[in-house]
């Protein structure tokens, strides 16, 4: 108490004021309050339906379409039935499909894209910005249009239900991603490392592989994250291309049956939906930071 | 970040208007290339072709054009 009181007038004495709150003006806190409700909204926006999925998927078949918002008569059965194959679904099958598709592709693709793009970042070629607007044409041209002709083509050469199938087709969609994200990081690297390393005796290659592939790490990181997913999600190429045995799971959820005729498994193929879309989340989670920083590299000079 | 840009990187310097024109002239062309694949594919089918063919003179006047532009800006 003493110590309270003698510290005050020596305070006062050095002419300080005692330190106060500081409060932002009364426009800046609407504005920023403003701002953080338009974050919750698009935040409620994106995640509601997720939400629903995840609380339909644990409840029981009978409160299908109860409305609480809170989960409700919760069950694990509709993650049992997802996996069960007595109703002749095939969906931890229809998995590893999904793991085999998403992963040659995401491979392939990425190390077609990497060569790609280092030639599209470094080397001086004449038409090079042609091939860029060719890939960005290839790139927007529509998904639907190629499904009769590569039915066509598959069934004449007998590749229906086969991996390959599905596989190349969606090498053919991920190289654009691949190429335009690498693109955009190898512009960021400084043109000094890499002769630098010239002038230190590497040929060519040797400075690519030792020097520009270990600092583009996190760039082709994020980018086979993109490609897995856009591979994981590919839905109509494979609807048509695919059969019982190689079908991945986005197809797979959609031809689930029930134990009755006419009547949707709704609560299963939430379930399902979950287990398909929880380790992409987790994913994009772990990794968002490397994924924006991908997604916005290049995008302003220097 | 790394300050000054390079005069060509501005996007008004003729140099970056050349390399835009360039990558437009390879986005039309993709577009002319499939148009002009359908358009003889039609006509090998021994069908009219009629539309395939105004589709691939449209993507071919628009290629025409952009080429055009891309040579008058030259260095």
């Amino acid at each position: 108490m003493a110590t309270a009181t003698s510290a005050q007038p020596a305070q006062a004495a050095a002419g300080g004021t005692a330190p106060t709150k500081y409060r932002r003006p009364k426009g800046q806190r609407a504005a920023m309050a403003r701002t953080y409700i338009g974050v919750a909204l698009i935040v409620i926006w994106g995640l509601a339906p997720f939400y629903w999925m995840v609380v339909t998927s644990f409840r029981d078949v009978g409160y299908t379409f109860d409305n609480t918002p809170w989960p409700t008569h919760v069950t694990l059965q509709n993650y049992i039935t997802a996996f069960s194959t007595n109703l002749g679904n095939h969906f931890g099958q229809a998995l590893l499909n999904s793991l085999i598709i998403g992963t040659v592709t995401t491979v392939v693709g990425l190390a077609a894209g990497i060569f790609a793009a280092y030639a599209l970042s470094r080397l001086h070629f004449p038409g090079k910005f042609l091939v860029t607007g060719f890939i960005l044409a290839a790139s927007m041209f529509p998904l639907v249009a190629l499904v009769t002709p590569l039915f066509q083509l598959f069934t004449n050469i007998h590749w229906i239900g086969t991996y390959q199938a599905l596989i190349i087709p969606d090498i053919s969609f991920v190289l654009p991603l691949t190429i335009y994200t690498l693109t955009a990081f190898f512009n960021e690297m400084p043109w000094e490392l890499e002769e630098a390393a010239r002038i230190d005796g590497a040929t060519p290659w040797q400075a690519f592989r030792k020097v520009i592939l270990p600092l583009a790490a996190p760039g082709l990181f994020t980018t086979a994250i993109l490609a897995f997913i856009s591979a994981w999600n590919e839905y109509l190429i494979a609807s048509q291309l695919s059969d019982d045995s190689t079908q991945p799971v986005t197809v797979a959820i959609a031809s689930f049956t029930g134990s009755q005729p006419h009547q949707e498994p709704y609560t299963t193929i939430m379930a399902a939906g979950t287990i398909v879309t929880v380790p992409l989340v987790i994913l994009v989670l772990v990794f968002q930071r490397q994924i924006v920083a991908g997604l916005t590299a290049g995008g302003v000079k220097g | 970040m790394r300050f000054p840009l390079k005069s060509w990187e501005s996007s008004s310097h003729p140099i970056a208007r050349r390399q835009r024109l360039e990558v437009a002239i390879g986005f039309v062309g993709f577009f002319a290339l499939i148009a002009f694949i359908n358009a003889v594919a039609a006509e090998l089918r021994g069908g009219s072709g009629l539309i395939e063919v105004l589709i691939l003179l449209f993507f071919l006047i628009i290629l025409g054009l952009t080429v055009r532009s891309w040579r008058r800006s030259g260095p």
